[in-house]
């Protein structure tokens, strides 16, 4: 069951449940796909997250094209006979990632004090790492920026408490069970445990972004060595 | 041929009314701080609410113009002059070929608009003309304007020339912004979700005392300075979409309220929204300033904006007019010339 609710007077959020869960997330992503394709009046963003769909609308628009006299008032109705169909949505495609990451402790910085509070070494903390796939729920927070879980309790620690103020793109980062990349240069309070030498964001291309939610990515471990062959330095 | 860059301002960037559809992919529509001043530069030049502006901030740049222009400034009043001459805002204006926009202080806001006729001549990024700096692209470049810039004009100026050989001629009217800036009362607000995360007291002390707005305030989000509120924390929110007004909880009591470069997701608690019809205002505040709140429903909001919006449609419409039968008689004068 979800919850609709009014972010302001220009976005709503559908809420489904509490907590992160996986099949909640996955069945957010379906709808997200398919209400995107429905043009609803008014709205101009779709925003998925781990267990909400937040939309945002231009209400003058929405009340211009329904001549409805809230616009907040149609949405709702219209969101609530959308999603009578719930069940018949399709799950999002999910793309499968394998993506390289070096783990030298030139290239992430806060390695040593991670593997030191949570008592492992650093080959225990790549292998940790890179053992599991994970999935992007969410997209958010920087251009392309992928929030990807669940990693291992063994190595989730919660964020810095003094954001670093310059992470090169690339880095790979830890928050709680959180995994992600920076894919700008950017202050953050991830520690930053190896970097890829793939861009994820290319503002020249026709599609920007590297990362969707509801990919699946397993890290490869690389060498310095194929880290800088990457990038051609 | 277009306007150049001859001193660097602080922080002027190309916006428009930002980049919609792509908070899912965590890109933020950023665009304009002040929604109402953008509408009301561009209509004075005749333009849809679609062509990129000029946001200063000042101390702003001082612009040469190559070519001859209409152009009209609107939001914030820094003292704008051309070739000496002192323009006022909110009034459509001539600039000569050669002449040089200069702001000589902020006399009243904090964000002032340059529009010129048709636009300024810019690639578009997804669908927009607004620069976003984190990703570096949009605008100019993806980056703030520096000296030496030169930033052509879609417009191929006014012809026969209006100026002649004169600096500037400032056009015979103006348009009345005052309705939409209600100056000196309350920023409404309307309830957020985690409204009652914060106890009855502190609800209280949030609508009854000022806020001082703090010079760690940008155009991601205007920093707060009062009395501390104090929240219960059920328990830790889940990272979720968020929006231009919304107010912020941080763990140490303090508010923010994220303006137009803000993040698609957050996760603090979102316990009241700045009403859509306010954020101009609010945009116009310089750090220093105090605000205070009131809460108003969220159908109230609603309808706030949508007389706005009429009363734009309107002054939209008398400047068509207004600058239809300008040009069309000066053109008619030159003729019997």
């Amino acid at each position: 069951m979800y919850t609709i609710y009014p972010v302001g007077e220009r976005a709503l959020a559908i809420q489904w449940g509490e907590g992160i869960d996986e099949q909640t997330n996955d069945a957010i992503l379906g709808i997200f796909q398919w209400l995107k394709e429905k043009k609803i009046p008014g709205v101009t963003d779709l925003i998925p997250a781990y267990q909400t769909l937040t939309l945002v609308y231009d209400p003058v628009q929405t009340r211009r094209v329904t001549g409805a006299p809230s616009a907040y008032e149609w949405l709702y109705g219209e969101l609530r006979y959308l999603l009578e169909d719930q069940r018949e949505m399709p799950l999002p495609p999910s793309r499968r990632i394998d993506l390289p990451v070096c783990y030298d402790p030139s290239l992430g910085p806060d390695q040593e004090a991670l593997c030191r509070q949570k008592g492992v070494s650093p080959e225990v903390l790549v292998e940790l790492h890179t053992r599991r796939e994970y999935k992007v729920y969410m997209i958010g927070f920087l251009p392309g920026f992928a929030y990807m879980g669940m990693v291992d309790d063994r190595i989730a620690v919660p964020r810095k408490r003094e954001p670093a103020k310059h992470i090169p793109p690339g880095s790979v980062g830890i928050a709680a069970v959180q995994t992600g990349i920076y894919p700008v240069s950017s202050p953050g309070g991830w520690h930053i445990i190896g970097r890829t030498p793939l861009a994820l964001f290319d503002p020249a291309s026709e599609d920007p972004v590297f990362f969707r939610a509801g990919d699946r990515v397993r890290f490869v471990p690389i060498t310095l060595d194929a880290y800088y062959g990457y990038t051609g330095h | 041929m277009g306007i150049q860059v001859i001193k660097q301002g602080m922080a002027d960037s190309l916006q428009d009314l930002g980049r919609k559809g792509y908070q899912h992919l965590g890109i933020n529509p950023g665009g304009v701080m002040d929604e109402v001043a953008f509408r009301v530069a561009n209509m004075l030049v005749g333009n849809e609410p679609t062509e990129a502006v000029i946001e200063l901030h000042f101390p702003a740049g001082v612009f040469l113009f190559q070519e001859e222009a209409l152009i009209a400034l609107s939001g914030a009043d820094f003292g704008a002059t051309v070739n000496r001459i002192p323009l006022p805002v909110n009034t459509p204006v001539v600039v000569g070929q050669n002449s040089v926009l200069e702001f000589k202080g902020a006399v009243r806001g904090a964000r002032c608009y340059l529009a010129v006729r048709d636009g300024f001549h810019v690639p578009r990024w997804l669908n927009s003309y607004s620069t976003n700096l984190k990703a570096g692209a949009g605008g100019y470049n993806g980056r703030t304007l520096e000296k030496q810039d030169e930033i052509p004009l879609f417009g191929r100026g006014i012809h026969p020339s209006i100026t002649g050989n004169r600096d500037a001629v400032v056009l015979p009217w103006k348009a009345d912004v005052q309705p939409m800036y209600r100056q000196g009362s309350a920023i409404r607000l309307v309830e957020g979700r985690e409204w009652s995360w914060i106890n009855e007291a502190s609800r209280q002390l949030l609508l009854s005392l000022p806020f001082t707005i703090t010079a760690h305030s940008d155009r991601m989000g205007y920093r707060l300075k009062g009395p501390s509120l104090k929240a219960v924390f059920p328990d830790q929110l889940i990272s979720t979409g968020v929006t231009r007004g919304t107010l912020q909880l941080l763990p140490s009591g303090e508010l923010i309220i994220l303006m137009a470069d803000h993040q698609s997701t957050g996760g603090y608690p979102r316990v009241a929204h700045v009403a859509g019809v306010d954020i101009p205002r609010l945009a116009q505040c310089r750090p220093g300033e105090r605000v205070a709140f009131e809460l108003i429903t969220g159908a109230e909001a609603e309808d706030l904006l949508v007389a706005r919006d009429q009363y734009i449609q309107q002054l939209q419409g008398a400047c068509e007019l207004r600058l239809g039968k300008y040009l069309q008689e000066y053109a008619k004068d030159r003729s019997e010339l």
